[in-house]
């Protein structure tokens, strides 16, 4: 049984790159359209898509910002759903 | 970081100050030797301005021809005198050369030794007080000392043994001391090589000749007995393959040649705009380490010290994106191949393996940055990181041709990034030059 839940879990991992919500390192580790996005406290990484312009999302997910503390640093980040 | 600099800097042209050939081959410490042939030389002493701008004798090879254009009798008689007494002292047979060169001889011995000298009757040496001489030391001027006129004879010369049978060099001393820039200071080592002060001409000849004796010949071996497996090792040797590989390293020879490289490094900045800022290092920054070109300029002084600078031109391939978010705030930064720039100088000690064989091991201090190109650029804490630290390489030539060679070899490097945090760096790199 322990064995399987290895092989299950190498296997995720292996097939997970590039998934839809996948862990990953970067943007080129996901599908074209998503972005890499790190939840810094936990270091967990999840490919989500960014919010189209009008604000909404493909898949009917929310539209979340994620505004810069300081004004100064630019780009707003905007997540169809949460890391 | 300036003092550091300056200081490497001070200590690498240290290191080039005095100019000079010492040579001593390996087999030297266990050869049996017993018997010495002399030939001895004096030019006609010379007077110098307040710079010592001596031409250096030519090196003696095996084939060539001992006397020189000028002579003088005295000078040479005190000099065969004390270069006897200094090789019966260390328990040698001594007998003069009966022929012009040491290829000619017909001499038994074992050793057969040429000593040619260059005296200098008037000279000058700063007035300076040690204190004057640190204050501009430390400031590094450009400003010459005062010089004073002084009488008295320095010895710039030359002494080569080779071995009687084959004709290989075993030993020599050639200018050791001379300072390259040419001014003499009151500590000055070449003022050991001779005296100062007014003599009548028999002691003035007798005691600057013993002097150069003392310091030209400290490192010459004793008579031994010797292991007669040496003796079968050096007669194994070509003489021919030898003496091209002396001939390269009695001369300076300067080097201008490129070298391509692959480094990683560690590289670190911050992600600011959110909670306390990320930190995020070379997985993003260089993910595929940089690549490297460097045009190199380098001086291989005879003796094999030797040093170099070089001004890398790079590029760390690849791009990187991440969004990074902390609670409901969040920024995004992409790096795409940032540019790298450096500039490092080194010292190395140069010795050749076979006559077409050389490595090259050196330490020295590097200055360089990336510029990041990070995008949104006002995302990261500075859109350059430099550092500056130490490094050590190991390189290896092959002289293709005389004027011609390839290198290859690895640097590694330690640094501090302004902020303190250590930066660890390793290259591997390979390259062409010519040695005009």
């Amino acid at each position: 049984m322990r064995r399987w839940i290895w092989i299950a879990a190498l296997t995720a991992l292996a097939c997970g790159g590039g998934a839809d919500g996948g862990a990953c390192f970067e943007d080129s580790d996901c599908p074209s359209a998503q972005t890499c996005v790190v939840d810094v406290p936990t270091g967990v990484t999840v490919c989500l898509e960014p919010c189209a312009e009008d604000g909404t999302c493909s898949d009917g997910r929310a539209c979340n910002d994620y505004p810069p503390k300081e004004v100064t640093v630019q780009g707003v980040l905007r997540l169809c759903g949460r890391p | 970081m300036r003092r550091f600099a300056i200081a490497m800097s001070a200590a690498l042209l240290g290191c080039a100050t005095a100019q000079g050939r010492a040579y001593e081959r390996a087999e030297l410490a266990s050869l049996p030797l017993r018997s010495v042939a002399i030939h001895v030389a004096s030019a006609a002493p010379t007077e110098s301005g307040p710079q010592l701008a001596i031409d250096p004798l030519p090196p003696i090879t095996h084939t060539a021809t001992l006397a020189l254009a000028t002579t003088d009798e005295a000078t040479r008689a005190a000099l065969a005198d004390a270069v006897r007494a200094e090789l019966e002292a260390k328990g040698y047979a001594v007998d003069a050369l009966d022929a012009g060169s040491v290829a000619e001889t017909r001499s038994e011995a074992d050793v057969v030794l040429a000593v040619r000298v260059q005296p200098v009757d008037r000279f000058f040496v700063s007035t300076w007080s040690d204190e004057e001489r640190e204050r501009a030391r430390l400031a590094v001027s450009t400003q010459r000392p005062p010089m004073g006129p002084r009488v008295g004879r320095l010895m710039v010369g030359q002494a080569y043994a080779f071995d009687r049978r084959t004709g290989l060099r075993l030993w020599s001393r050639d200018a050791i001391d001379l300072p390259d820039d040419g001014w003499l200071h009151p500590d000055s080592a070449l003022l050991a090589y001779g005296v100062v002060g007014a003599r009548p001409p028999e002691r003035l000849a007798v005691e600057a000749a013993r002097a150069f004796v003392a310091e030209t010949f400290a490192s010459f071996p004793a008579a031994r007995a010797g292991d007669k497996r040496t003796r079968a090792a050096l007669d194994a040797i070509d003489p021919e393959v030898d003496a091209a590989m002396l001939a390269k390293v009695d001369r300076t020879r300067w080097q201008i040649g490129v070298d391509t490289g692959w480094s990683f490094d560690t590289i670190e900045t911050r992600v600011e705009g959110i909670g306390d800022g990320v930190s995020i290092d070379e997985r993003a920054i260089a993910p595929a380490g940089t690549f490297r070109v460097t045009p190199r300029f380098d001086v291989r002084f005879p003796g094999g010290v030797t040093i170099g600078a070089g001004l890398a031109l790079g590029i760390a391939p690849g791009s990187f994106g991440r969004g990074y978010v902390v609670g409901d705030r969040g920024v995004r930064v992409a790096f795409s191949a940032p540019e790298h720039i450096g500039l490092r100088a080194a010292v190395a000690y140069d010795r050749y393996l076979s006559p077409s064989l050389h490595v090259r091991p050196g330490v020295g201090f590097f200055i360089d940055g990336w510029r990041l190109g990070a995008d949104p650029r006002g995302v990261v804490e500075g859109d350059a990181v430099a550092r500056i630290g130490a490094l050590a390489e190991l390189a290896v030539l092959y002289d293709v041709a005389d004027a011609f060679f390839v290198l290859g070899g690895a640097r590694g490097r330690a640094g501090a990034v302004p902020r303190g945090s250590l930066s660890l760096g390793l290259e591997g790199f390979v390259g062409i030059g010519v040695a005009p």
